[in-house]
């Protein structure tokens, strides 16, 4: 996980650490070096200056004597020339005038100044150091000004210079070692300070990923990273004693809050809520906020029966209503929990199965519900599908088939309802009950609805086309209503394919037109200013009041089938198919029975007074072109 | 007394003793070879440190970085 990538690096400090330390030496070796450097190449000039300056005396002194006695005198260590010098080192000197040359030694041997004079040219002047068999020696030489042939060699054994440079090099050694030991107390303390501060950011940024900003909990991220962490623990263990459960939260009308008040409020009672719930439970229990108004609790090592025990204070928690700015507020939580290892092993089949119990929890009002993998098989599927909608829009998926509307007496075809199915490239045709209802509390209901009814139009324009007149029902959401553009799609679409208007009938269910009278009655009025019909279906199930029905101004109204299929066995169910009839019958609105799957029922509709059936007995619900084929048999079935 | 937790090993105490004694010893008997009184007084309270760090367990250059070579670590996170 990519969680990785916010844990502090362990090697951090000892890299630091290494790169200060590393500086450190660097700096004090350069600091040593450059420094001896500089001592010994001062004491080397200065010593050669000195050879310079005692060569040049003596060149002085040989010029004045007259003979090589005089000379010898001068030289000789007897003669107080070399003590006036003050040279405390072994020196030796080589003189040579226009006659003959005068060696002197004290303590440097003559085998050496030769072996000088043999390396050094012998015209050769100035000063300079000379290695001879692994010696270092000092030398000096001049010419002199007066008498060219006079030329004086002074050489000098280094020992002062050794000394000094023994000197300069023992306090170099204590001063570098000094620096050294500071510089690693300057690296110590400088990479302790970095590694500090650099945790300390470290240490805000994971806390700012792994938790949610609003109300302080932990965030989706931070407790996917336990949950993987357990399961990874988990892998392998047969017993129990790694069993977990995640609860899945989401709050009930937090929607409305939010629409209706604002974000503000929405925000607060987030907070409060988050509050309450962790004060509720006990601390070996995450809690998490995952998204808007959803909310995951997560325990491991858990009983299996105890995911209701972990609910119950936090459904208590939300029975006292929140006070928000002075109003008081209530909401009301669905909870769906799914256990480890039992319904799922993997983070992701975990938060889908509570995703579904939530669901199911949310429709049934009933607060909590465990994930049961025999719950309706579509559940699951309906997940998935959700976020498949925009593909099968695009890609036309969903197709449309017809069930004829047929008259009861003459089984003649007088029209079909459209019935949307989803081709789906994996499931196979899947059935509206199971993604219906997804797509109505998506955003893509208007979406639907509209291609839902550019292909209906489309198929009249088509049977038109191949010489029938058939008219099609299309059902639109409750939610389609309050789609204003919709009047003026349908004239378009109508306009489009060159259908007239009464050939598209308009169904919609009883709840449909429970949204609100007014809009409703705005909505069928713009519908029946266009010239489309328009029709009412399930009668008899919804909440409907008669006083709608007779607002609505309807062409048709179609009986629901749960009246209809046990007409013959029940006399209530026939008592109201009869009523619903004449209602029909006196308030001039044409009744059409849905669910008449046996011959005896369309016999005994008929005789009620019904005139229009829909059901399995005329035909079920088919493909477009399967439906042309049962318009052409049906005058050969009729005279069957 | 957080100031002066303590933050040595053992080894590390051992350690600070040896550098102690021998760095005490050559500022304070080691005048000539050294030849500098600076240098000399500073080996003697870098020798003294030492040895504070041998008798108390506690190094301040360790509590400023942050650092224990102390086993149950107290500021290693």
């Amino acid at each position: 996980m990519d969680a990785q990538a916010l844990q502090i690096d362990p090697r951090l400090r000892s890299h630091l650490l290494l790169a200060t330390l590393s500086l450190a030496i660097f700096v004090s070796t350069v600091f040593v070096v450059v420094a001896y450097r500089i001592a010994s190449d001062l004491g080397v000039n200065s010593e050669l200056k000195a050879a310079e300056i005692n060569v040049a005396l003596l060149s002085a002194q040989t010029d004045l004597a007259n003979s090589e006695s005089e000379l010898e005198s001068l030289l000789a260590p007897s003669g107080h020339y070399i003590e006036e010098l003050q040279v405390k080192e072994n020196i030796g000197v080589l003189v040579r005038n226009d006659t003959d040359f005068v060696v002197f030694s004290s303590g440097v041997s003559q085998s050496t100044i030769e072996a000088v004079t043999a390396l050094l040219d012998e015209e050769t002047t100035g000063s300079g150091l000379i290695e001879l068999e692994g010696e270092t020696y000092l030398w000096a030489a001049i010419k002199s000004h007066h008498n060219k042939q006079n030329y004086s060699l002074w050489v000098q054994e280094t020992s002062s210079l050794d000394t000094l440079l023994h000197y300069i090099a023992t306090r170099l050694t204590v001063t570098s070692f000094l620096t050294f030991w500071v510089a690693v107390w300057g690296a110590l303390i400088l990479s302790g300070i970095i590694t500090k501060r650099i945790e300390k950011h470290n240490e805000a940024l994971a806390y700012m990923a792994s938790h949610d900003y609003l109300t302080d909990l932990p965030s989706r991220r931070y407790v996917f990273e336990q949950m993987s962490a357990h399961i990874e623990k988990a892998r392998g263990a047969d017993d129990c004693s790694h069993c977990g459960a995640l609860l899945l939260l989401d709050l009930d009308q937090f929607k409305e809050i939010n629409d209706t008040l604002g974000h503000s409020y929405g925000d607060e009672i987030l907070k409060k809520i988050s509050r309450r719930w962790r004060d509720a439970l006990p601390s070996s229990h995450i809690l998490a906020r995952t998204g808007g108004d959803e909310f995951v609790v997560w325990t491991a090592n858990l009983k299996t029966d105890n995911a209701a025990k972990i609910a119950a204070p936090l459904i208590e928690a939300c029975e006292r209503p929140f006070e928000v700015s002075g109003m008081l507020l209530n909401v009301d939580v669905s909870i769906g929990a799914a256990y480890f290892p039992k319904d799922g092993d993997t983070i992701e089949e975990l938060m889908k199965n509570a995703d579904i119990a939530m669901y199911h929890a949310k429709r049934k009002r009933s607060r909590l519900e465990m994930y049961a993998a025999a719950d309706n098989p579509y559940t699951e599927i309906r997940v998935r599908l959700a976020g498949e909608v925009t593909q099968a829009l695009s890609e036309e998926q969903f197709v449309l088939h017809y069930q004829p509307k047929v008259h009861l007496q003459t089984c003649q075809v007088t029209g079909a309802e459209a019935l949307v199915r989803w081709n789906h490239p994996r499931e196979g045709l899947i059935y509206p009950g199971a993604f219906i209802e997804l797509i109505e509390h998506s955003d893509y209901i208007h979406a639907f609805s509209r291609y839902v009814l550019s292909h209906a139009i489309q198929q009249i324009q088509k049977w038109r086309d191949q010489g029938l007149e058939v008219s099609v029902a299309v059902n639109l959401s409750p939610y389609n209503l309050l789609d204003r553009s919709m009047t003026a799609f349908i004239r378009e679409q109508l306009d489009h394919y060159g259908v007239t208007p009464e050939m598209l009938e308009i169904e919609l269910t009883e709840t449909a037109t429970m949204i609100d009278i007014q809009t409703t009655q705005a909505v069928f009025k713009s519908f029946r200013e266009l010239g489309v019909k328009l029709s009412l279906d399930d009668f008899g199930v919804g909440m409907s009041s008669l006083s709608y029905i007779k607002n609505l101004e309807l062409d048709c109204i179609k009986l629901d089938r749960s009246f209809v299929l046990n007409m013959l066995s029940d006399p209530c169910d026939k008592a109201i198919v009869q009523t619903m009839l004449d209602l029909c019958a006196n308030l001039g609105y044409q009744a059409v029975a849905e669910g008449v799957e046996t011959q005896e029922l369309a016999d005994l509709l008929t005789n009620l007074g019904c005139a229009y059936g829909q059901g399995y007995f005329f035909a079920k619900p088919m493909p477009a072109d399967q439906f042309v084929r049962f318009m052409q048999d049906t005058p050969k079935r009729r005279s069957a | 007394m957080k100031a002066l937790k303590k933050n040595l090993s053992s080894l590390d105490r051992t350690l600070r003793g040896v550098i102690g004694v021998v760095v005490t010893g050559a500022g304070v008997f080691g005048g000539e070879y050294i030849g500098e009184p600076i240098v000399q007084a500073i080996l003697i309270a870098f020798g003294v440190l030492n040895l504070i760090s041998l008798a108390t367990g506690w190094c301040v250059v360790y509590q400023i970085a942050h650092i224990s070579t102390l086993k149950p670590p107290a500021e290693q996170s």
